[in-house]
């Protein structure tokens, strides 16, 4: 009987002395904020998700094309327009994250 | 190019009408399923049901013979029909269990279908027929 | 101790609802802090669990029979190892297992859930906390596996079919699929809470889906076994509800992971992806309501429990929550790629998904049935075996062709020349094999014939995608045929992976096929001495044999096997009778052909007091392919979730947090 008491008053202190922690940690934190990425974050993570889905579909065309499951003349037609399209899509990230440099140099110090 | 609709929609679409189709001529065809009956609604029926009762009295008779005899009750009431049954008999199959079995009534007694005896276990968890 | 198990089960409960409301709030209101300690209440819930669980394991280790579950469910004489696996025999331990589960599961989600941005964990929290409060809720005040009675002197005892090593382990593995199911759950409902239009959840739940759906998997594939071999009808599936309630589920999620491909690989899909992933979580939560509260009709009559009213509520709240969401966000979850033909490896997978759902849909009806046939007609209807047969078929057939055409077809758009090219081969193999079946006579099944022409036909188009990328792979140089195969599956481990699960389909369908369209089954009465034949095997029964065993009595009929000259040996059908529980089960004689994939099951019907047998024979052939699919599959689903360091580093790289490329 009293190793249960034990186990539970342990497991109730344990319990109680995790869910706390995190204020008993910084119990005046500076910033409290969860992060979540703004509006320019978003953007970036659309366009690079875009990036490599264009370079993924290329790299897959590629073995398609070795592999036969693409005819020659298939491949000369998709090759071109998915090339520029993931040219577009690295040019767009690079630009963004121009901008973004751009952007944030006012605020640091 | 802007303005084209996805055909996916319409894919998703005529799927469904498909399916529905298909589905509407089945049942047209193979019916609505089996009645499942307690042998207090046995009367009238007079196609394959699925009946469900409780075995009362002292099943007789051999199963791959003649036929095992017993009486099926309604689990909660007291109708009672007589069941005449061959085939294969579960080894949970005994008096006082529930069991469900598929058959016709003729004059009176529950004529049923081979091999469709399915008795339901006692406990919580014993999967068995 | 069952005061311990008692109020480690109130803290678990409590800790849920705190992860549920605090870490709502922290969600909303973006406190950091708050949420970090809602996470935290998550691992500590799994603690108390883990308490929990433990206290009820030892009661059963030590057969205290002062707990009114370990006397249920276990006795003295019962084996050590089936009195510790009855913990998830009964109602309240299996409730108990899925709450420990999932609280295991939530903890591994938050540990890794940060990949998927930490505004997206923030809601994925309280989400499983939703979850786990209401299996909590249930276990604290409805169905509590610790209540005690005054101690008595034995239990009742495991239900001697339950006593059999597949039965032990099936409930685990289906559980660790069915709360599996949960995770990819939270997380798209967490996309959807933090706005996030990116396919980063999906990213982050992929090996989570497909490791809940392969346990799925395995689970309903040791059921299938354990009905097999233990209850020995001679089938190994009865579309009984309660089997059909982890299939549902099981096809849901088949759907799901192929889908996701399709958002990872052009953007579309969506809200498609979404309503599936919601569709999967609600079907495996019905699923468990199926299993557990006995009412719809089934040989596995759970008693008309208290907890069905609770599952139904939980169902129609999460259904109503997750569809209003999704409604909310819907702007957010328009895509710009379009579907370009309807000759593309897009176009198949979503032909797959629509015959996948059709079929869950098919079934849940089938399921449903008694249930709206009595509210609508006042009398209750059941479908049964031929419905579900003619829909398995139906969609099933093609399916199968699918796996075998997708593979093939390029993405976006293939042209009709290079998919004859590409067909030819299996095509071929197909045509040959179906007139070669014809001519063996297996003709008599036209069912039969279809499904083995169009297995031939996936697995030669399986081959060709090995043969073909191991020879793309060796043409850029530097490496052997082996070299070039094993790098090949290395760095396209999900693909290759994939194509190796799609062959253990094809060899269960083969197996499913062999056993039900071509199977033979012969009836008789006999005498020590008679005969009867099966499928060219001829059967000799000689007498039984009768042993007592520690807590049993083994009667067994002595059958010899001939088939033409050849003894084949003496098989054993017979019954048990076991004391304590006054139960009888079937022990069916099982004879493996290794030649031929085949099984001679013999099954003693009756034991008749004069001496003779009604013995029951069935001739099941390719019936094994069904148990080295479930192996196969296994070995497939290892290739697909091996962890890939050049994609994780590539990932990474993608979503590093706030790294700004100049």
């Amino acid at each position: 009987m009293t190793a249960a008491l034990v186990v539970g008053a342990v497991l109730a202190v344990a319990c109680v002395v995790l869910v706390a922690l995190p204020f008993l940690r910084e119990p005046a934190a500076r910033d409290d904020r969860l992060s979540s990425p703004d509006e320019l974050e978003q953007r970036r993570l659309s366009l690079a998700e875009e990036r490599d889905r264009a370079l993924a579909t290329l790299k897959e065309l590629e073995f398609d094309h070795r592999t036969g499951k693409v005819s020659d003349d298939d491949y000369r037609r998709l090759v071109g327009p998915l090339r520029q399209h993931a040219a577009q899509a690295l040019r767009a990230l690079e630009l963004r994250a121009e901008q973004a440099a751009d952007e944030r140099v006012p605020t640091r110090g | 190019m802007p303005g084209q609709r996805s055909p996916v929609r319409l894919i998703v679409a005529l799927s469904i009408a498909g399916v529905l189709a298909v589905f509407l001529l089945y049942t047209s065809i193979a019916g609505g399923g089996t009645p499942a009956l307690r042998p207090s609604q046995l009367t009238g029926h007079t196609g394959r049901v699925s009946l469900m009762g409780q075995v009362v009295g002292k099943p007789s008779g051999d199963a791959h013979g003649a036929g095992l005899r017993f009486q099926l009750r309604d689990v909660k009431g007291n109708a009672t029909v007589p069941v005449v049954y061959k085939g294969s008999v579960p080894d949970l199959f005994r008096t006082g269990r529930d069991v469900v079995v598929d058959g016709h009534l003729r004059n009176g007694a529950f004529v049923a279908v081979p091999d469709t005896l399915v008795t339901k276990c006692p406990s919580k968890y014993s999967p068995k027929r | 101790m069952a005061d311990l198990g008692r109020a480690a089960l109130v803290t678990a409960f409590l800790l849920l609802v705190y992860a549920l409301v605090a870490g709502s709030l922290a969600a909303w209101q973006k406190r950091r802090r708050l949420a970090e300690s809602a996470q935290n209440a998550l691992l500590a819930a799994f603690g108390a669990t883990l308490v929990a669980s433990a206290v009820l394991l030892a009661a059963l280790a030590r057969h205290d029979f002062s707990f009114q579950y370990v006397a249920d469910h276990t006795s003295h004489e019962l084996p050590l190892g089936y009195t510790l696996t009855a913990f998830w025999g009964g109602q309240e331990g299996s409730l108990l297992l899925w709450l420990l589960v999932l609280t295991g599961y939530s903890v591994a989600a938050v540990l890794t859930g940060r990949r998927a941005g930490r505004e997206v964990l923030a809601w994925v929290v309280p989400t499983l906390g939703l979850v786990g409060t209401f299996f909590a809720m249930l276990l604290v005040f409805v169905a509590s596996p610790f209540a005690t009675q005054a101690t008595a002197a034995d239990g009742a005892g495991l239900n001697p079919s339950l006593q059999n090593p597949y039965m032990a382990i099936h409930p685990p593995m289906l559980y660790l699929g069915y709360v599996g199911l949960t995770v990819p759950f939270a997380f798209a409902m967490g996309a959807l809470l933090a706005r996030r239009t990116d396919e980063r959840w999906i990213v982050a739940t992929r090996r989570w889906t497909l490791a809940a759906w392969a346990f799925l998997g395995v689970g309903q594939l040791l059921g299938a076994h354990w009905a097999y071999v233990e209850i020995g009808w001679g089938g190994f599936y009865a579309w009984d509800p309660v089997e059909n309630a982890a299939l549902m589920p099981w096809l849901a999620a088949t759907a799901f992971l192929h889908s996701v491909m399709i958002q990872e690989k052009r953007g579309m899909l969506k809200v498609w992806n979404v309503l599936l992933v919601v569709l999967a979580f609600c079907l495996s939560i019905f699923g468990t309501f199926l299993t557990r509260s006995g009412i719809i009709q089934s040989i596995h009559s759970f008693t008309q429990s208290s907890i069905g009213p609770w599952f139904l509520g939980f169902i129609c709240l999460i259904t109503a929550a997750s569809l209003s969401l999704i409604f909310v966000r819907l702007p957010l979850l328009r895509s710009k790629t379009r579907l370009e033909s309807l000759v593309s490896r897009e176009a198949t997978f979503l032909y797959n998904n629509l015959l996948l759902v059709a079929l869950a849909l098919t079934i849940l009806w089938g399921v449903v049935y008694p249930i709206l046939s009595q509210a609508v007609t006042g009398q209750a209807a059941t479908v049964s075996k031929p419905y579900y047969n003619f829909f398995l078929h139906t969609f099933g057939l093609p399916l199968l062709l699918l796996m075998g055409i997708g593979p093939l077809v390029a993405w976006r758009r293939a042209s009709l020349r290079a998919l004859g090219r590409t067909f030819l081969w299996p095509l071929g193999a197909a045509l040959i094999a179906g007139f070669a079946l014809l001519l063996a006579g297996a003709g008599s099944s036209r069912i039969g014939v279809i499904a083995y022409t169009f297995s031939v036909f996936v697995l030669a188009s399986i081959a060709l995608e090995f043969a073909r990328g191991t020879a793309a792979r060796k043409a850029l140089g530097g490496v052997g045929w082996a070299g070039a195969f094993s790098s090949l599956v290395a760095r396209n481990r999900r693909r290759y992976g994939g194509y190796v699960v799609h062959a253990s389909i094809v060899l269960l369908a083969i197996g499913v096929t062999g056993a039900s369209a071509y199977q033979t089954v012969r009836e008789a009465r006999l005498k020590p001495g008679q005969s009867m034949s099966v499928a060219g095997d001829r059967l000799v029964f000689r007498g039984y044999e009768t042993k007592a065993e520690s807590n049993h009595r083994a009667i067994r009929a002595l059958v010899d096997v001939y088939r033409g000259n050849d003894y084949l040996g003496r098989y054993k059908p017979g019954k048990n009778q076991y004391f304590a529980e006054d139960q009888v089960s079937n022990e069916v004689s099982i004879r493996h052909d290794w030649l031929t994939g085949g099984d001679l099951f013999l099954i003693a019907d009756q034991v008749n007091a004069n001496g003779s047998i009604d013995l029951k024979a069935l001739q099941k052939p390719l019936v094994n392919l069904l148990w080295l699919a479930g192996i196969v599959f296994i070995g497939g689903s290892l290739i697909a979730l091996w962890p890939d360091a050049r994609e994780a580093r590539r990932l990474a790289e993608r979503y590093a947090d706030g790294a700004v490329r100049i």
